[in-house]
């Protein structure tokens, strides 16, 4: 079965090159949140197999909206999408639990280890 | 922070340390002040505080790491010739110990180092480097593989933090490896992967030390290309190489150690201990001289023994009536062998517990060179300081106390004591003052004297103050008392620092706390134009007592032997009336007789016969008068309450074996009120 895999990004147009990029590859993107509020509540009602969290965004950012999927799902397998000059949050995100993470701008081939490699893990 | 490991445990063991290595590091830079051009003061500077910077990392007190990081960057400069040391820089260098010292005191007390901004003396140290650059040697000069080779073992080394962690790795049967990991080449962010990676490694294993530091910002993004840990672990080797199949991370090798080895210290060469696929480790247990142990549980086991000298001496008490009974002969004299075996067991652990108590007073003397450093800089005079007896040990509660009043002597010597070199020249002096502290260990007590070949006090001056205030009248300006003015409380205070050309300023509270806090007496000395000498005596400890127990009236009362000169039988007749005082001769010496229903506040009465105990404080004497001597042995002294000590009489009590209260007699303060 493929993996299911969410997206949060408040940026549409990264949502939509990322669903492009992982539905070429087979991968299923179950579902897109824009803010962090939204990802936790799609987390809870879709349980995807791996999110991917961008670190800012309105609402709640990705770390906080990772803490709260962590909260419900201890297992969660997140990865966390930064841009570059966001490694001390980064740093922050892998104290609190976070799988991997990938810098933007970043190749395909890069996404598609991270998420294998989250799956196996 | 370190997986497993109690974080108070970890943070009190870092404090230790730090505290340990500031000092030292204090030390070797002043005297890097006197020979610049040391290249091993300068390594072992580099070596302070680049161990200072680690440990700081480790435990994340980022403020305190990266202010150690820019010293060490002026020091790595410094060792590698790039600049030399300029008084400017060494002021900044100065003052960013100093900081880091205020940073620690602050994290002891559980603060936050966050709250420091340490951007302005970072500043200063980037500015002294700039100011100071232009020595600039041309690199060429130093053989590039060389310098990498020393900076490969500098990396490398442990430090005692590190052997620790080792140690108790050892004990729990842990493997010890290397891990050297590999980054891709076009991964961004390596410090984050690295990162990734020590996370990862933490949740399985046991990370002692990383190659660069997990600090971040220590280092620049591209030093974590390849990354070291050094770990210990007790699973398998496939889960740490599991631990680290992380995407962008090439490839892992993984070493086993000697874990032995690396405990020793100075160690060897890394390259050659690491043995890979040894067999099963021969670890030698490495034999600990001292292990550190938390004050308060030292406190506690303290108040414990008090507790024990104290039943044991009732216990003896009860033995004595036993065979004082005389019903089995054959059993008393059990009962005296076991109290006797007791006594001398006591005895014993109270020595030993006496001994953990005691610290070199270099803990002390140590800071002094800094002080007179910096003072004399700032008054522009010319101050040599001699130290001697750094060694003697004095109980550490002591040792706490006393920094602030020999801080403040030696303030009042370099400022008011020790003269402008003209004026020493003039008064045909060498042109440079000279401060002696010294420190002894005489008996029972601790001597500890701070001399100076200054101007000595203004006697006239005191004598006048002494005679405006009433305290004297014309006439009675006998040298003793006149100096005895200055400790005075109040005599001397802030206001009157022009008036007596500020010297003695706060003697007093020199004297109260020496006094009153530490049991202590202290003594002055002074020549016009010679100098002065501060004389101050201390007990050994402040917890036991080796007291003469005397009775008055129907009350107990201690008197410390160490304050005693004698005890005498007084006969009534022996006793002379001059001006209405009543007056003892004691060895050719006229001494006052005390009476203590007098200090009591209660009308006197005589017996035919009585007892006196001569008392001392400095040059004063007096009789004690008493109804009976009891005893001498030692007491576990105790804090008294205000409400029964409204006359100050008294500096404690303590309970004796028979449950019975004695009062703590303080002779300084009876003496010195006659």
């Amino acid at each position: 079965m493929a993996v299911r895999i969410l997206l949060a990004d408040d940026l549409s147009f990264m949502r939509m090159v990322q669903k492009e990029i992982l539905s070429g590859r087979g991968y299923d993107v179950v579902g897109e949140a824009s803010d962090g509020l939204e990802a936790v509540e799609k987390y809870r009602i879709l349980s995807p197999d791996v999110v991917i969290l961008d670190i800012t965004m309105p609402n709640m950012n990705g770390l906080d909206a990772m803490k709260k999927i962590l909260q419900i799902d201890s297992d969660a397998k997140i990865i966390i999408c930064s841009a570059l000059g966001q490694q001390r949050l980064i740093v922050e995100a892998i104290k609190s639990g976070v799988k991997d993470f990938i810098v933007k701008p970043f190749k395909p081939e890069r996404m598609f280890s991270a998420i294998e490699k989250a799956v196996k893990g | 922070m370190i997986a497993g490991i109690d974080e108070k445990k970890l943070k009190r063991a870092f404090l230790d340390e730090v505290e340990e290595i500031l000092e030292h590091l204090d030390q070797a830079l002043l005297e890097l002040e006197k020979q610049p051009d040391n290249t091993e003061l300068l390594n072992e500077v580099f070596r302070f505080i680049h161990s200072l910077k680690s440990e700081a990392a480790m435990l994340g007190f980022t403020s305190l790491s990266g202010l150690a990081h820019k010293i060490e960057d002026v020091f790595d400069k410094l060792r590698n010739r790039e600049m030399s040391i300029t008084q400017v820089l060494m002021d900044t260098i100065l003052s960013a110990t100093d900081q880091l010292h205020e940073i620690i005191s602050v994290i002891e007390k559980g603060g936050r180092d966050d709250d420091f901004n340490v951007a302005e003396i970072v500043n200063l140290l980037k500015s002294a480097c700039g100011e100071t650059i232009t020595l600039e040697v041309s690199k060429e000069d130093v053989d590039e593989p060389v310098r990498k080779r020393i900076e490969f073992e500098k990396r490398h080394e442990f430090s005692c933090f590190e052997k620790e962690q080792l140690i108790e790795a050892g004990e729990r049967k842990e493997e010890f490896y290397r891990l050297t990991c590999r980054i891709d080449d076009e991964c961004p962010m390596k410090y984050a992967r690295a990162y990734l990676l020590h996370n990862n490694l933490e949740k399985i294993v046991n990370v002692v030390k990383a190659i660069p530091s997990m600090d971040l910002e220590q280092e620049s993004d591209e030093n974590y290309a390849t990354i070291v840990f050094y770990i210990t672990a007790s699973c398998d080797e496939k889960e740490i190489y599991k631990a680290v199949e992380i995407d962008q991370v090439q490839k892992a090798e993984l070493l086993k150690l000697d874990l032995s080895e690396y405990m020793l210290p100075g160690r060897k060469d890394t390259e050659q201990n690491g043995r890979a696929g040894t067999a099963a480790l021969s670890l030698k247990r490495v034999e600990r001289n001292s292990i550190r142990v938390g004050t308060k549980k030292l406190d506690e086991l303290w108040s414990l023994v008090g507790e024990l000298i104290i039943n044991k001496s009732q216990l003896s008490k009860i033995a004595k009536i036993i065979n004082s009974l005389n019903i089995n002969p054959a059993m008393s004299e059990t009962v005296e062998a076991a109290v006797d075996k007791l006594d001398k067991i006591t005895d014993g652990i109270q020595q030993a517990m006496m001994e953990t108590r005691m610290v070199p007073i270099s803990v002390i003397f140590n800071k002094l060179p800094r002080l007179v450093r910096d003072l004399s800089k700032k008054l522009g005079k010319n101050v040599k300081l001699t130290i001697t007896g750094e060694e003697t040990e004095i109980d550490r509660s002591i040792v706490e106390q006393l920094s602030e009043p020999i801080t403040h002597i030696i303030r009042n010597s370099l400022d008011h004591g020790i003269e402008f070199s003209d004026v020493r020249v003039a008064k045909s002096k060498p042109s440079e003052g000279t401060i002696t502290v010294s420190a002894s260990q005489e008996g029972g007590n601790i001597i500890l004297q701070i001399s100076d070949d200054g101007s000595g006090f203004d006697l006239k001056k005191i004598e006048e103050k002494a005679l405006e205030k009433g305290l004297i009248t014309n006439g009675d300006t006998a040298y003793d008392k006149i100096v005895r003015f200055i400790f005075l409380p109040g005599f001397s205070t802030k206001d009157e620092v022009t008036d007596l050309s500020g010297r003695g300023v706060g003697m007093d509270v020199v004297a109260t706390k020496i006094k009153d806090e530490l049991h202590g007496d202290v003594s002055l000395n002074t020549d016009p134009d010679k100098g002065s000498t501060v004389t101050i005596t201390l007990p050994l400890t402040l917890t036991i007592l080796n007291a003469v127990i005397i009775r008055s009236r129907d009350h107990l009362y201690a008197i410390p032997v160490n304050k005693t000169e004698e005890t005498v039988e007084v006969l009534n007749t022996e006793i002379r009336y001059d001006n209405g005082r009543a007056m003892y001769n004691y060895r050719d010496e006229e001494v006052p007789v005390i009476y203590l229903d007098s200090l009591l506040g209660k009308r006197v009465s005589r017996g035919e016969e009585n007892y006196g105990v001569i008392i001392r404080h400095g040059s004063m004497k007096g009789c004690l008068f008493v109804d009976m001597l009891v005893e001498e042995l030692d007491i576990v002294i105790k804090p008294i309450d205000d409400i029964l000590n409204s006359k100050h009489l008294f500096s404690g009590i303590s309970v004796l074996g028979d449950g019975s209260i004695v009062y703590i007699l303080d002779t300084s303060s009876i003496l010195e009120r006659l």
